[in-house]
């Protein structure tokens, strides 16, 4: 790594620890500037709670170049960790699991539509992580699947459009998503996701303290 | 150890720097009582705040340490030797799942639906302040555990005359419930339903009268009501006997005994539920009373006024109606 893109790296990372949409916004300046390969290698260069922090702040409407550049292996780490930010999101305000996820598939899927390939690359690579279908159901449990049309354009925007575009990419992993979100408990999962997310972010606890909320 | 550092400093910190100063202690075993306050600050804070915030981390950092010295504290009887040799012998880990013993008691109080990181948040400690946490904890734990058996009082001792759902009972309110049930038996005793006025009216005369009577009556009634009730229940209300004994006395003293029975009977029921009565439950004697007597009870027949023009609100218009019209008043111009 050359020092430029570590300097740079660390720039985006402190203005990130301020702001996800501030970080969002110099990764932007850096590809007009230096270029999309440099930003790539700088993003490569951020950890993977500041690349979930900022991508978080985007979605379909304004869209992070970010994410169209990123590696699809990235991009399901960094969902994997993303779930930790929704805990404080909840103190903070009239916030919803469901909504965080399904803006942020929507600007992984519904912009960007013409790079097909890219897109299916990133849905296999969340769906090879362990709680990715799980991720990808969150959004749709307690969708009336029933009422969907399959062959009127859905309303942009809507759950409905988000759902076929992942059936367009991939059939296979639509009917799993349907299968799970029908027989899934959303406290359930969400539970899931978070605990995940922030056993990823803890890292490994020596298993000293295994017992610690046993009362003595 | 010197004083002017205990008022200062968590028992925990000051013992563990007591047997560092001491040379008790090696740097192994310093390290490893770090990493293991860490790795339970961090175990806090993925299970119940949030990882990744500078303060969540920083509330949980402090829990543990809150807890722990809750946990040295109980185990030591705040004595400093056998705290030391707990910590050289044992680990900060078994010190905090003694701490946790408390809070999890604390937990229980409050159910399964509580917030347990707002409960939790209550053991935060600083290392550079002093505050008796045992004391705290016992506080918490103690107001929690009256809230519940006010709550099962609440519930007990409902009654009609008093019941209006809507509220919350407070403290005043459930000991009047209390009284009104000791009531009750005397009534039940003397055979006189809520309805036999004149036979009610001649029962508190009696009682105003002969004041003997009335006590034995009301210890025999007050015994009946406390061998059905739990310790706990029965320790608060025995409590609050010699008050509700008083009061009856008083209210005794205070009926204008002139008057028909609905009158008293209203009355009655009135200053001993503080006004805090159930309108619907008096509809009956109300109508019983004289036409002048009627008069002086305006605000018993507002009362019942709301209520019925609420009920009747309530039955004419059927759920699926049409209210639009309703909404068409508004002058405000936008």
């Amino acid at each position: 790594m050359s020092q430029e893109i570590a300097i740079l790296a660390e720039k985006v990372i402190a203005i990130t620890h301020e702001s996800g949409r501030g970080g969002g916004d110099i990764l932007e300046d850096i590809a007009s500037t230096d270029g999309d390969q440099t930003m790539i290698a700088v993003i490569s260069e951020l950890d993977i709670m500041s690349v979930a922090k900022i991508l978080r702040e985007f979605d379909a409407t304004v869209p992070s170049i970010a994410a169209w550049l990123m590696d699809p292996e990235t991009i399901s780490k960094m969902l994997d960790v993303e779930p930790s930010y929704w805990q404080h999101e909840f103190e903070k305000s009239a916030f919803t699991a469901q909504y965080s996820v399904k803006s942020m598939l929507s600007q992984l899927f519904l912009t960007q539509m013409d790079d097909e390939e890219r897109q299916s690359a990133i849905l296999d690579a969340i769906i090879h992580s362990e709680t990715g279908i799980l991720y990808l159901s969150l959004p749709f449990i307690g969708l009336d699947f029933d009422t969907i049309d399959h062959t009127e354009e859905p309303v942009s925007g809507s759950d409905e459009e988000l759902l076929l575009r992942i059936k367009s990419l991939n059939a296979s992993i639509y009917e799993d998503i349907l299968t799970t979100s029908k027989n899934g408990d959303f406290e359930e999962i969400e539970a899931i996701l978070k605990a995940q997310a922030n056993n990823i972010r803890i890292g490994d606890i020596s298993n000293d303290t295994d017992d610690m909320f046993e009362p003595l | 150890m010197n004083l002017d550092k205990v008022r200062t400093r968590p028992f925990l910190l000051l013992t563990i720097n007591d047997a560092v100063e001491d040379g008790l202690l090696t740097q192994a075993q310093i390290s490893t009582i770090e990493s293991n306050l860490v790795d339970m600050s961090l175990k806090i804070a993925k299970s119940f705040f949030s990882p990744i915030i500078g303060h969540d981390l920083k509330k949980s950092c402090s829990i543990v340490l809150g807890v722990t010295t809750l946990g040295l504290l109980k185990l030591s009887g705040g004595d400093t030797l056998k705290a030391r040799k707990i910590l050289l012998e044992d680990s900060v880990i078994i010190c905090f799942r003694k701490g946790w013993e408390s809070v999890d008691s604390l937990f229980k109080a409050h159910g399964g639906e509580a917030d347990r990181g707002i409960l939790l948040s209550n053991y935060q400690y600083s290392d550079n302040e002093h505050k008796d946490i045992a004391s705290i904890h016992e506080l918490l734990l103690s107001e929690q555990l009256n809230i519940k058996l006010l709550n099962e009082m609440a519930r007990t001792f409902k009654n009609p005359l008093s019941d209006i759902d809507t509220y919350e009972k407070d403290e005043q309110s459930i000991k009047a419930d209390v009284q009104l049930s000791v009531f009750e038996t005397l009534m039940k005793r003397h055979s006189i339903a809520h309805k036999n006025y004149d036979d009610l009216k001649s029962l508190l005369l009696t009682y105003r009268d002969k004041p003997d009577v009335f006590v034995n009556e009301f210890s025999e009634a007050t015994e009946a009501i406390l061998t059905k009730c739990s310790a706990e229940v029965r320790l608060r209300i025995e409590g609050w006997l010699p008050s509700i004994e008083d009061d009856f006395h008083t209210v005794f003293k205070a009926i204008a005994f002139k008057n028909s029975g609905p009158d008293i009977y209203i009355r009655f029921f009135e200053t001993m539920l503080g006004g805090n009565i159930n309108p619907n439950t008096f509809m009956h004697a109300y109508e019983m009373l004289l036409e002048p007597e009627k008069r002086r009870h305006t605000s018993l027949k507002m009362q019942i006024d709301t209520e019925t023009s609420y009920k009747n609100l309530e039955s004419d218009v059927p759920h699926d109606a049409d209210l639009s019209d309703y909404g068409d008043h508004t002058a405000i111009d936008y």
